[in-house]
């Protein structure tokens, strides 16, 4: 019964419902859709356990079950960050990458294949699992990001007479931070991925870095990544070069997790 | 003159227009399309620019590198933690309490032992008017960024020796060839390869290469080499990478009207006469997993052997172009449906198949410091992220009539701002409580 359609129904709802609740500003609909993304989450994760099981091997190991792996990680973070500072409109945009995220699966194979021998090893757990860990963080960072953006603009075109210039402040001051933190977090998971994926790929292949073409964009991802703290370090204000850095950021993220599987060859052709 | 190529090099902006520059030419180096005007991606990463790009990188996380040691080892350094002026800290916030100036003295060893309650070390510097409390912790935050440039530095240093000084090469040997080591004096054989397919799938759980090894001692040993097993001989590491099976010999024995009548051995393609009949037979194809498709073809599930088969051409002794029959023969005495039947049928006997291993031999120098690099830069990674370094000065003066005290916290400039006004309001109300108390 559960499947990732309905996963996918599911955050979309929570998403839609996270939005209406930030517009609202209305306690009632901030529980609802609290709640309903709490059973969706945990319904999620029931079903990463029944994959794991079904497949005898840890669920991720093919292009389609990260994806299922990583919309659970960002709707997990953005629970945390909820449940530590209660920003609900980060719920919307989690929402919506987590379905997004799932619906890319509908253009791949749901077979359960046979682990290769090239992935038997027990490096798989950790380099997936940081690595994935470290894209989550940036997809919430990404919501961050445009949240901020989205606040930016708003405060600049039409809350201007309506809202005090004290709380917009606040409240960028606060997405820039969380932005901020939240890419400080993605940054040492994925170095952590890169390093073991790297050590991995010493023992499997020989060589530790090939500029295989999944090597050289998470590199260039972790390189971007790296500016934009740099950034942090020049400004401590809220920066709205930063933000639109986090924002496009997530794309190079996209483009090395899923672009590079489809559009380059690469050695990783099965991840 | 020095003072402006200092600031250079140490440019924030010039570190991000080198990283993004790494980045992006290193991106370039994947495009699929080969030459890209006039350029050729992958050639990109041996380039003179791009390893002069990678070098300047190297020389600005190292004067980096350098800074950071010259600020922790200074001994300057007990000077630089005393209290700095409020003008060059950071007001987070500032209370009053109606209790008298003078017992802030009796609550000092309180207050100190609160603040070290919430793991700040605590320095006091308490005069007439005055008390200041210096607090700090997780100094161990301050070397997250130090580590980073010092694994990425090594990392990269790394990657030029194993550019420069690497011996990696690819070999392919045939099960009972011997190749050597010059360098480890070594000979080793390929006593067998091996694929081990799943039980329910065609697909490969495992391949082993079952060497037979002789070292520069003349000791003997085996060692089975497997995906993801490599095997250290002195200080060259085996890979075990691919394979490659040739059908080196297909013996056939000879059915005339369902009756055996000869048995013949024979290599692909080769042309074998009969010794019995005036034909001769040839191997048109081998098909290691054969099926019928849904089109009808003959096609193969997988590459494994599980069910082969070979398509076996009958032709005329005088004139081997002309095909009396062809069929295909099978490991047992059956036959496929639609087949016509023939007077004369075949039957695989034996199918010598010969796997040739593909091994890769690595010989990397530059590996042990990019492991150091991969693990500073992790370590570093996780302490800028999870340990934030905290210094506040908490600033006690007494007010107006001397019967109320006014409370100020100051910090160092800080990136975690939202965390460290959190902090604070922990730790002031904490305080208030401590001198309610006292009242």
């Amino acid at each position: 019964m559960i499947n990732p359609g309905f996963l996918m129904i599911a955050y979309l709802v929570f998403g839609i419902g996270c939005f209406l609740a930030n517009l609202t500003a209305r306690k009632f609909v901030t529980v609802v859709s609290t709640m309903f993304g709490l059973v969706a989450l945990v319904l999620h994760g029931a079903f990463l356990i029944k994959r794991g099981i079904e497949a005898g091997h840890l669920p991720f190991t093919n292009t389609y079950e990260t994806l299922i792996y990583m919309s659970f990680f960002v709707i997990l973070l953005y629970f945390l960050t909820f449940w530590k500072f209660r920003s609900v409109v980060l719920g919307g945009f989690s929402g919506l990458v987590a379905s997004i995220l799932i619906a890319l699966t509908s253009l791949l194979s749901s077979d359960i294949e046979p682990l290769l021998p090239s992935l038997k090893s027990n490096w798989l757990l950790f380099h997936v699992t940081s690595t994935i860990l470290g894209y989550a963080f940036f997809a919430v960072a990404f919501c961050s990001a445009a949240a901020f953006l989205v606040s930016d603009f708003r405060s600049n075109y039409f809350q201007k007479h309506t809202t005090s210039p004290a709380k917009i402040s606040e409240k960028l001051e606060y997405l820039d931070w969380l932005t901020y933190r939240l890419i400080a977090f993605g940054f040492a998971f994925l170095t952590l991925g890169i390093t073991t994926g790297s050590i991995w790929a010493n023992i499997s292949w020989g060589r530790y870095w090939n500029w295989d073409s999944k090597e050289t964009w998470a590199f260039a991802t972790w390189l971007l990544y790296a500016a934009c703290l740099h950034l942090k370090r020049m400004n401590y204000e809220p920066s709205k070069t930063m933000a639109l850095l986090a924002f496009f950021g997530f794309f190079a993220v996209m483009f090395t997790y899923f672009g590079v599987n489809f559009w380059l060859s690469s050695l990783h052709a099965y991840g | 003159m020095f003072r402006k190529v200092g600031e250079f090099f140490q440019s924030i902006r010039i570190a991000n227009f080198v990283l993004l520059a790494i980045g992006l030419v290193a991106v370039f180096g994947t495009l699929p399309i080969d030459p890209f005007l006039f350029l050729k991606p992958r050639a990109v990463y041996t380039s003179w620019f791009f390893l002069s790009l990678l070098g300047f990188a190297i020389l600005l996380v190292s004067i980096q590198i350098f800074l950071g040691l010259f600020a922790f080892a200074s001994p300057f350094r007990k000077k630089a933690e005393s209290p700095k002026p409020p003008s060059l800290l950071t007001k987070i916030t500032s209370q009053e309490f109606p209790i008298p100036f003078q017992k802030i003295e009796v609550l000092q060893e309180k207050i100190t032992s609160f603040l070290k309650s919430n793991r700040f070390h605590v320095s006091c510097l308490l005069e007439n008017s005055m008390a200041q409390f210096v607090i700090s912790k997780n100094g161990v935050g301050k070397w997250g960024g130090f580590l980073i440039h010092l694994g990425f530095a090594m990392a990269i240093l790394g990657g030029f020796l194993t550019f420069r000084l690497s011996d990696i090469r690819d070999v392919m040997i045939p099960e009972g060839e011997i190749f050597t080591l010059p360098r480890e004096q070594a000979t080793i054989k390929l006593e067998k390869f091996t694929v081990i397919l799943h039980s329910q799938e065609p697909k490969p759980e495992e391949y082993v290469s079952r060497l037979l090894v002789k070292d520069r001692h003349g000791n003997i040993k085996n060692h089975d080499l497997k995906v993801n097993h490599p095997v250290w001989i002195g200080w060259t590491k085996l890979f075990q990478m691919r394979y490659r099976v040739n059908v080196e010999e297909v013996e056939l024995i000879v059915y005339q009207k369902e009756k055996p009548v000869e048995e013949v051995s024979l290599k692909p393609n080769e042309k074998k006469k009969l010794e019995k009949f005036p034909f001769v037979i040839l191997i048109d194809q081998i098909v290691p997993d054969f099926v019928i498709g849904e089109d009808g073809k003959v096609t193969s599930r997988s590459p494994y052997f599980r069910n082969p088969a070979v398509a076996v051409s009958l032709r005329d002794e005088s004139d081997s172009t002309l095909i009396k029959s062809q069929s295909w023969a099978f490991q047992g005495r059956f036959f496929h449906r639609g087949e016509k039947e023939t007077e004369f049928s075949f039957v695989i006997q034996r199918l010598r198949k010969r796997y040739t291993s593909g091994i890769k031999l690595s010989c990397d120098p530059g590996a042990p410091l990019a492991y150091m690099g991969f693990l500073f830069l992790v370590i570093g990674a996780f302490i800028s992220a999870f340990v934030i370094p905290r210094k506040l000065t908490l600033s006690i003066q007494p007010h107006l009539t001397n019967q109320t005290v006014h409370i100020e916290v100051y910090s160092d400039r800080t990136k975690d701002l939202i965390g460290l006004r959190r902090e604070v309001d922990r730790l002031t109300k904490g305080l208030g409580m401590i001198l309610k108390e006292a009242l």
